[in-house]
């Protein structure tokens, strides 16, 4: 009885490209993975996040100037002994963010055998990040900027020092990855994006703020 | 400069409030009592339609707490204006209409003076927070909903309203239409349903789309019998029993299946076991009864016999408290694998339970204690170590025993149960999954052939379930309760699986009419957390229980062995084959 149009609610403007985005978080124990993607996702901070069993799954939308990224986020559990379960999450990602704790050299090492794992094992396009997370206790430091920054440089990552719980640049390692993400014409294809536009794909409405 | 944009597009157009409900309270948990009073609104934006659900500004007001059994008084009175700001924020929502994917919605029962309520589903498959409507009603809401998007009641389950897709499903009915008209309606029939014109009146869509729901089921059916679950679809499971759950077993109670020595009555122990594993403890039993059901204490041990041991116990335990303590920081320079092990037992103490009273707050004496455990687990059992999952473990058995000796023979024996889910190769998680998987096939094949549709039957969506035994989804209270049934080994083993199955089985129509797959079922199972009903799951595990032992000349061999049930059981046990519910047969 009421009316509608077909898709759904009505909006004005023209129809942005929405694309949709796997993307996995890899690290250490405790180094703050679940900690980033709850600042990014909903924009809090638990001081005593709970360990992640298994993995969680969230989404966040963000807008770029013509198109507009769904990350899907898959959070894993950090723990050495259920490494045996991260390929099933890092499978078909399109992009990773291998975190490490700036106050923990072990979880920057942890954190270089992810990035060799995904180099030999994820999708070849994958854009990986690095993030030298709990920057907000940088008096506590033990993993240099300018280390981090060269092995980044090395290997071709992006790399960010982030804190979850000021939220320095959380909002922005997620951008830069959108950004380098390959939003391309349906022409070919080349990624294994989902163009939300298409016919029989669910209409995406929503726009980041 | 984007987000300039955006900002200019929507001064522009302004937001236009469609309605706006006061009076609408978010429920923070299934077993909590607390309601946060809100405002639920439908807003029209630049960007889209939005549900939004913000907490009230002013908390000291109307923050209700209801008390049916009060046993969470004290978590509620605690809270402090900030926290319930906090509490709030962290549910408050806004989503697009078009990420709706069906909501469930709850009527009181009858002069219960309750509320009712609706939970909203997301189409990426989480779920928000229960909203009750103070106003008793939920129609204006919904009749505001409709003027966006279409509903419809589930066929199957009446308290679920599904956002129908009307391209797809118009798609869909035009080419069930083409499949019985051959091709030659194509061009009349396809503008036709599409445009969504007064020829094709609501209810006769409706009733199309009826009739095409029951011939795409008549379909399904008739593959499952053509393929490889032949068997099992042709398993007819006796009808689910109605069960209850008994009261808590009180200390009275207790006490009479005890000896003058103190130790238990060894004819009556299987009768007792049953009690607890039909109504769980009155909590001032725990401190007694767990250490019994841990095997802690032995049950045919006397008072003195009991006493005995333990005093030697504490001293074992500060034996091995003592090596670990005693370990300086120069050895720990040539000992990494006990560094890697204490800094991982660390990082878990840290962030275990803290919002739960008893381990809330800085030098809170409990995690010392709770870190003094697990430290001295790891002497205990080196080779193991410390797996994440454990902390989770041990935390409710500190909060029942509150004294470290105790705490940490209780935990030996909760090991032994469980140490297996914390090997490296994960072959018993593995195991576990596959078992499950198999339950699901014979209890509701249709959601198991869904699962597989969606390539989801690795069941791996309920790792943290059978890992931490659903720690994660219960409230603590609610976890102890839970523990403390599966701890009686009543009324088979694996009953755990049981419960697994029940929840999956309630869940079954949101997954299907949804159309969640994998990464949706994943995030729907994750968001049940805190919001399932504890009492009803366990009697919908031991109905289901009842069923297959009823059905046990039919069920496949190696289900009847790990439920070691019927004659291909395991047990030497040889009970009569009439399954009554006090009947039970196996022995642990």
């Amino acid at each position: 009885m009421a009316a509608r149009n077909a898709g759904g609610a009505a909006r004005p403007g023209g129809p942005n490209r929405t694309c949709q985005f796997k993307l996995v978080l890899l690290g250490e124990s405790a180094v703050g993975k679940s900690s980033l993607v709850l600042r990014f996702v909903k924009g809090q901070f638990h001081e005593y996040q709970e360990s992640t069993i298994g993995a969680a799954f969230l989404t966040q939308t963000v807008c770029l100037d013509d198109a507009t990224i769904k990350f899907e986020i898959w959070d894993t559990a950090g723990q050495e002994r259920y490494h045996s379960l991260a390929p099933m999450y890092y499978r078909g990602a399109q992009a990773a963010i291998v975190v490490y704790d700036i106050t923990n050299q072990e979880s920057f090492q942890k954190a270089k055998n992810w990035v060799k794992e995904l180099q030999r094992q994820a999708s070849p396009n994958i854009v990986m990040a690095l993030a030298g997370n709990k920057a907000d206790v940088a008096n506590k430091r033990t993993v240099e900027y300018e280390e981090a920054n060269a092995y980044a440089e090395d290997n071709a990552l992006l790399f960010m020092e982030t804190s979850a719980k000021t939220s320095m640049n959380v909002n922005d390692i997620f951008m830069a990855i959108a950004k380098k993400l390959p939003i391309g014409p349906a022409q070919g294809e080349p990624t294994g994006t989902v163009d939300m536009n298409q016919p029989q794909q669910q209409q995406k409405g929503s726009c980041c703020k | 400069m984007d987000n300039d944009l955006d900002t200019m597009v929507r001064s522009i157009v302004p937001d236009k409030v469609v309605i706006s409900i006061s009076d609408v309270a978010a429920k923070l948990g299934e077993d909590s009592r607390e309601y946060i009073p809100g405002t639920l609104t439908i807003i029209e934006k630049s960007t889209g339609v939005f549900i939004e659900w913000k907490p009230s500004e002013d908390h000291d007001a109307s923050w209700v707490m209801t008390s049916e059994d009060g046993y969470n008084a004290e978590y509620v009175s605690s809270r402090s204006p900030e926290q319930k700001r906090d509490c709030g924020a962290r549910v408050a929502f806004s989503m697009d209409v078009n990420d709706l994917s069906s909501f469930r919605i709850e009527e009181p029962k009858r002069g219960s003076g309750g509320f009712p309520s609706i939970r909203l589903i997301c189409r990426d498959g989480s779920s928000q927070v229960p909203l009750f409507f103070r106003n008793l009603t939920t129609s204006e809401f919904i009749d505001r909903l409709q003027g966006y998007i279409t509903l419809r009641r589930s066929r199957q389950d009446a308290n679920l309203v599904i956002v129908v897709d009307q391209k797809s499903e118009a798609l869909a009915k035009s080419v069930s239409m083409l499949d019985e008209n051959g091709d030659i309606l194509s061009d009349q029939v396809i503008p036709s349903v599409l445009n969504d014109t007064d020829a094709v009146t609501q209810e006769e869509k409706i009733r199309l789309m009826r009739e095409l729901r029951l011939a795409e089921e008549q379909m399904r059916v008739h593959s499952d019998a053509a393929g490889e679950f032949e068997v099992v679809t042709q398993l007819d499971l006796p009808p689910r029993p109605e069960l209850f759950r008994e009261l808590a077993v009180s200390k009275e109670l207790w006490n009479s299946y005890k000896l003058s020595n103190g130790s238990y009555d060894p004819e009556k122990l299987r009768h007792l076991k049953m009690n607890v594993f039909r109504g769980g403890l009155n909590a001032e039993l725990r401190k007694e009864a767990w250490k019994l059901l841990l095997g802690y204490r032995q049950w045919n041990e006397t008072d003195s016999e009991f006493e005995k041991r333990r005093a030697e116990l504490a001293k074992q335990y500060q034996n091995m408290k003592s090596q670990w303590m005693s370990v300086t920081e120069d050895q720990e320079k040539r000992f990494s694998k006990f560094v890697k092990r204490k800094s991982l037992v660390e990082k878990d103490v840290a962030r275990t339970d803290r919002t739960v009273p008893f381990f809330k707050g800085e030098d809170n004496m409990n995690l010392v204690h709770l870190h003094n455990v697990l430290m001295t687990y790891v002497m205990y059992n080196f080779d193991l170590g410390y797996v994440q999952g454990m902390s989770d473990f041990a935390s409710p058995l500190l909060f029942v025993m509150k004294d470290e000796v105790d705490t940490f023979w209780c935990f030996v024996g909760l090991m032994e149960m469980t140490h297996k889910n914390f090997e490296k190769d994960q072959a018993f998680i593995k195991l576990q999954m596959n078992q499950l998987r198999d339950l699901v096939m014979i209890v509701n094949p249709k959601l198991a052939n869904y699962l597989e549709s969606e390539k989801s039957d690795d069941m791996y969506f309920c790792f943290r379930w059978v890992l931490v035994w659903f720690k994660r989804e219960f409230s603590f209270m609610d976890t102890c309760k839970l523990w403390e049934v599966l701890w009686t080994g009543q009324p088979c083993p694996r009953f755990l699986l049981l419960i697994c199955v029940a929840i999956l089985d309630s869940q079954t129509n949101i997954i299907i009419d949804n159309q969640f797959g994998l990464t949706e079922i994943l995030k729907h199972i994750n968001d049940l957390s805190m919001h399932l009903k504890v009492d009803e799951i366990l009697t919908a595990a031991e109905a289901i229980f009842h069923q297959l032992s009823a059905s046990q000349d039919k069920l496949p061999a190696h289900i009847c062995q790990y439920l070691n049930i019927g004659e291909s059981a395991v047990s030497s046990n040889s009970s009569s084959p009439s399954r009554q519910r006090n009947e039970e047969q196996e022995d642990l």
